[in-house]
């Protein structure tokens, strides 16, 4: 059984509306489920289709109630980088998820840029180099693939209040190839 | 001896050495030796410079993540063979081993100078002063 809801407030949304999917499993043995906010955005057509069938269709799915992302087949939450950079001393959680665009929803590369503070910051070349691949090993052991590190100037980041764009496709940034 | 160099954090792309520069230019900063080592994405600019203190400062001020090291300064002959007899073969006959080195000449004092970087600088000074 589905439902579509506003994700802000939790509500019932009449067919045809936008919202977040919540399913109920009904013949589910193994695995059932009772309004499980699936965060997937997409809307429902109860109406019988050309060809015949009954059964509740949706629309494509066109984005999520959270931040989740998917990148070569794998979920990825960009709190999971956050925590991972808290974690490397001296490293401030101001990142950039640059990712490469597959299809609709999936990624095919992540990469992830970093801005370099004093704390960090090495005179010696193979000290960076640590850094990086240590970002990367650690990332990795937590996202569960493999995703490219790059070192940026501080203060290059976007900060905003509240909420800041913390993801964006390479075709968006404004230097092209970086 | 030591002297203090100032290290740089800079990004790989085109305008950023020129960025560093003009953040020294406004305080008339003469750099007399430079080195910058690179990777796929960053960079480092290392300098000696007239004024270390003030060129942090302002570096700092333009923004720039930047750091203060001790690195040894050691004069050598500016003729065939000065930098490996004077600094090269006595780093390596000790075992120190070299972390980065650049040279340059000074114009005011007409010296030649090797800035050495070490796995032990306390080992090279010594090693450095008696040659």
């Amino acid at each position: 059984m589905a439902e579509i809801i506003d994700p802000q407030t939790g509500k019932r949304l009449p067919y045809g509306q936008p919202g977040e999917l919540v399913i109920t499993t009904l013949t589910k043995e193994a695995y059932p489920v009772i309004r499980f906010r699936t965060r997937d955005i997409t809307s429902l057509n109860p109406e019988p289709c050309k060809c015949g069938r009954t059964s509740m269709r949706m629309s494509r799915v066109t984005g999520r109630s959270d931040d989740m992302l998917v990148v070569k087949g794998v979920n990825v939450y960009p709190s999971q980088i956050e925590s991972v950079l808290l974690g490397v001393k001296g490293i401030a959680p101001h990142y950039l998820i640059v990712v490469e665009k597959q299809h609709a929803f999936s990624y095919s590369d992540l990469e992830i840029w970093v801005e370099v503070t004093e704390d960090v910051f090495s005179d010696e070349m193979q000290q960076m180099e640590t850094l990086e691949k240590t970002l990367r090993a650690e990332l990795e052991s937590v996202l569960g693939i493999a995703t490219r590190i790059k070192l940026v100037e501080p203060r290059t980041l976007a900060r905003s209040e509240g909420k800041a764009k913390r993801v964006v496709e390479r075709s968006e940034l404004a230097t092209p190839g970086k | 001896m030591r002297v203090k160099q100032v290290s740089v954090f800079v990004e790989n792309k085109p305008g950023r050495f020129m960025a560093v520069l003009e953040a020294l230019e406004k305080d008339k900063i003469n750099i007399h030796g430079l080195s910058v080592s690179e990777a796929t994405d960053i960079g480092i600019v290392r300098m000696i410079l007239t004024d270390p203190d003030k060129a942090l400062a302002d570096l700092k001020r333009a923004g720039f993540t930047v750091r203060m090291d001790w690195v040894v300064s050691a004069e050598l002959p500016d003729v065939p063979g000065g930098l490996l007899r004077h600094v090269a073969r006595p780093l390596s006959d000790a075992g120190v081993n070299l972390l980065y080195l650049y040279v340059y000449t000074d114009s005011t004092t007409g010296k030649t100078i090797a800035i050495v970087k070490t796995d032990d600088l306390d080992k090279a000074e010594k090693v450095l002063v008696r040659n």
